[in-house]
């Protein structure tokens, strides 16, 4: 019912009001849940990837993408070959739609390699003109996911797509690393790619989690060329203690203990011996101790570690005399839950 | 990745079992039990790492100390004289098999794997110190933010998830085949239109659902409703137990015939149990009807029946084919037609019996071309490519004649004339060509059918960017069939 209603109203809109048409067509995957609503409208869709209009044949294409999986095996590859053609569109807007919801749609074997050689084409032209580095970077994801064999990835279209990486912004594939990394982990200068971003402060104030996920991605033995990247990194760094912390566990998974015991000498340092940065001081110093612990033993230093072991305790018993000693000053109203 | 520190909580059990390592070094030390309250303790923190690795990596540090704590076992059951001693050593190398199952590949205790390799060789109480020794000397990844992540670490942890998960059982439908017309249905099965054909569709389902009265198989299509009558397949539930083989027979009909230029219609089949429940099956088995609707016998191409069958087949190649577009493919057979239409009328009529040369059969290509008047003035003649010139050419696609009044042809040995072909139609930026070639030699045997001289060759100037030739051979200068008789 609903479905014919849609249709006898989508009918009735003349072809210049592509806006409004463009809107119905983007909501038509709603209507196409099951076998029936998709038989109903499919003619509509596929009409629409063919019109004239290149805002209806952007929303053709998302609505193809919106479909559930179930539905998208559904289709008649007939479809597909129709928005196969919409990759090569020569509007923006046509072929991003259709690039967008490449990610979604798996085409039938037959279609494959003339939706590769379009998103090929696309990656070449954005690469070449430079206009829209953001959509470049999404065709390359989207290149890298569907299309890229390991074997192609281990030899120059890895290379290719790393050298590419390298003349965006880091702010734009800081997005884009997470999803990268696991295409591109294992070719060469991609690691450097990573730390290139993760020395920008600006970037890790908000995406230390990704850039942390793909850094410790990475092969032991891309992380151990970078040793002195990270570690300067590290020691640099003016934000939470979050960062330099989470590269000392990259380092110490690394083997890189004396680069570890370094970050923690050089953070405890930094922090002023002051009653108000008492507790992170001392909290600090547990990070230094487990470091230098950890290092005297892959030293094999064994009779240092008694010594260090004290130090802990020690540590920790100040930890909770301090606590006791200041806990109305930091916690005036107990009854409210502190942060921890 | 939750940023609370852990390593409060849970260094304190690393420096306790490398603490409990280091004593058992001594041969005379007992402490098994410090070194399992070590593994323990150990087990309790590792799961609170924010990363797996470290996670694991406790935990293969963990279960190591229990192995060890055997060794220490057996150590003083020998040294305190007690009977069947064997039995420690002999679980502690059981338990280190199992350890190495579970951990000798996980790049992250690699480190420990090293460092153990000595339990499987030790004969002598005095050796268990030097295991202790090693596996001491193992330094193990920080770890200093609590996990969020709900991701198992141990293996046990592991194991017992997946117990938990129960495998569901898959509720399928299997297309098993289609049969028109009493034929089981081609890859694309040709159907004249407005005429009603029989359709049998016959699938198997692996259970039926509770809540599900009827399977119900509609035909998708992106056709309009006005251009054919294609039935939905609508099965009640059956009796007996599953899997369910069932069929169904029921009228089909295109109402309009479609143009050589356009793709068969397709039918793509989905099933739906109804009223829907919560789950879809899957569909499997091949379920998309590819049908022709070109009426040959009302609108012949050429009217011989092999040779359009054989366009059509060219056609369907062409278009299979990625690279050609559907322009170039439109330009090709426009070309193709009345070419295959004179390879066939010149063995009908004996045409091309005092052929001169190849500019003779370039005048009389030229002039049947421009008598077909989609091509007319758009055929060009001598046009420049590739720093040669070509013979014919339509809307770029370029056509190469040949003439050989020697050596009698068979289609294999056009590919001789092939790359001259290829080198003009790359130099068009395309990637699809004609080559017709006019074997004018002298027949001493039966010509043959002329729907054989007509195919595509693929050639690989680079090995990775293939390059199509439709190639037409002529079969010219026939002898008479009464002096084959001779």
């Amino acid at each position: 019912m609903a479905t014919a209603q849609y249709l006898e109203v989508y009918a009735g809109i003349p072809e210049e009001r592509d806006l409004i048409r463009s809107r119905l067509i983007e909501n038509a995957y709603r209507l196409m849940q099951s076998p029936d609503g998709l038989h109903a409208l499919l003619p509509t869709l596929y009409s629409s990837m063919l019109g004239i209009s290149t805002m209806v044949r952007a929303a053709a294409a998302k609505t193809l993408g919106k479909l559930s999986e179930r539905r998208r095996e559904d289709v008649p590859d007939l479809m597909y070959e129709a928005y196969t053609a919409m990759l090569s569109d020569p509007y923006v807007i046509v072929h991003s739609a259709a690039a967008e919801a490449l990610f979604r749609i798996d085409l039938p074997p037959g279609l494959r390699a003339r939706a590769q050689n379009a998103i090929g084409r696309l990656v070449d032209g954005y690469a070449v003109s430079r206009q829209d580095d953001g959509r470049l970077l999404e065709f390359m994801d989207l290149y890298l996911r569907r299309f890229a064999t390991e074997a192609q990835l281990q030899g120059q279209l890895g290379t290719f797509f790393v050298a590419l990486l390298e003349k965006l912004k880091p702010e734009l594939i800081a997005d884009k690393l997470r999803s990268l990394r696991r295409l591109l982990r294992h070719v060469e200068g991609f690691a450097d790619l990573v730390v290139k971003v993760l020395a920008d402060p600006q970037i890790t104030e908000y995406r230390e989690e990704d850039l942390m996920r793909t850094l410790n991605d990475l092969p032991v033995a891309a992380i151990q060329k970078l040793l002195p990247q990270l570690e300067a990194i590290a020691s640099a760094a003016q934000g939470p203690r979050s960062l330099p912390a989470n590269l000392v566990e990259t380092l110490t998974r690394t083997g890189a203990w004396s680069e570890a015991v370094r970050i923690n000498e050089a953070i405890y340092a930094k922090i002023p011996d002051t009653t108000e940065r008492r507790p992170l001081k001392l909290r600090v110093n547990l990070d230094r101790l487990a470091a230098k612990y950890e290092e005297a033993i892959a030293l094999g230093h064994l009779n240092a570690l008694p010594a260090l072991a004290r130090e802990w305790r020690e540590t920790e018993a100040q930890i909770e005399i301090d606590r006791k000693q200041h806990e109305k000053r930091r916690r005036p109203f107990p009854d409210i839950p502190g942060p921890h | 990745m939750k940023n609370a520190a852990v390593l409060s909580q849970t260094f304190p059990a690393r420096i306790s079992a490398t603490e409990a390592l280091i004593e058992s070094v001594a041969t005379r030390t007992d402490n098994a039990s410090e070194l399992r309250q070590a593994a323990d303790a150990l087990d309790r923190v590792g799961p609170l790492y924010g990363r797996a690795s470290t996670a694991e990596v406790y935990a293969a540090f963990a279960e190591l100390l229990r192995t060890v704590a055997l060794l220490i076992e057996w150590r003083t059951a020998i040294l305190t004289a007690q009977a069947d001693t064997e039995r420690f050593l002999r679980a502690a190398k059981a338990q280190y098999q199992l350890w190495l199952t579970d951990y000798g590949k996980v790049e992250a205790a690699a480190a420990l794997v090293r460092a153990s390799a000595g339990i499987d060789a030790v004969k002598s109480i005095e050796e268990v110190g030097a295991v202790c020794g090693a596996i001491a000397r193992t330094p193990l990844p920080l770890g200093v933010f609590a996990d969020d992540s709900g991701v198992p670490h141990s293996r046990a942890q592991q194991d017992s998830e997946k117990q938990e998960k129960p495998e569901p059982s898959e509720l399928a439908v299997a297309f098993l085949r289609f049969v028109i017309d009493g034929v089981p249905a081609a890859e694309t099965h040709f159907l004249t239109p407005g005429e009603a054909h029989d359709l049998e569709v016959e699938v198997r389902v692996s259970r039926w659902p509770e809540q599900a009265n009827t399977l119900r198989l509609t035909p998708v299509t992106i056709e309009p409703r006005s251009s054919y009558d294609f039935p939905d397949f609508t099965f009640a539930r059956p009796s007996g137990d599953a899997p369910f083989r069932m069929e169904q027979r029921q009228r089909a009909m295109l109402r309009v015939p479609q143009g050589l230029q356009a793709r068969p219609f397709e039918f793509k089949y989905a099933a739906a149990f109804e009223p829907t429940g919560p789950e879809e099956p899957v569909v499997v088995g091949q379920r998309s009807l590819r049908i022709e609707g070109i009426d040959i016998r009302q609108a012949a191409m050429t009217g011989y029946p092999g040779i359009d069958a054989k366009i059509l087949k060219v056609r369907d190649h062409l278009r299979s084919e990625a690279l050609i577009n559907a322009a170039d493919l439109n330009n090709v057979l426009t070309v193709l037609i009345p070419l295959a239409s004179l390879a066939a009328r010149t063995l009908q009529d004996a045409l091309f019996k005092e052929a001169t040369g190849e500019a003779y059969f370039q005048s009389e290509v030229r002039n049947e071309l421009r008598r077909i008047p989609t091509i007319a003035s758009e055929l060009e003649e001598h046009a420049q490519a590739g720093g040669g010139i070509t013979d014919l050419s339509f809307c770029g696609i370029r056509i190469e004649l040949k003439f050989e009044p020697k050596k009698t042809l068979a289609l294999v040995d056009c590919t001789a004339f092939a790359e001259q072909a290829v080198s003009y139609v790359v130099a068009t930026g395309k990637r699809v060509g004609i080559l017709c070639v006019l074997d004018h030699s002298p027949k001493a045997a039966a010509a043959f059918p002329a729907d054989a001289g007509i195919d595509v060759l693929i050639v690989n100037p680079t090995k990775q960017a293939p390059v199509y030739i439709v190639v037409v051979l002529i079969q010219g200068n026939l002898a008479r069939p009464s002096d084959l008789s001779r």
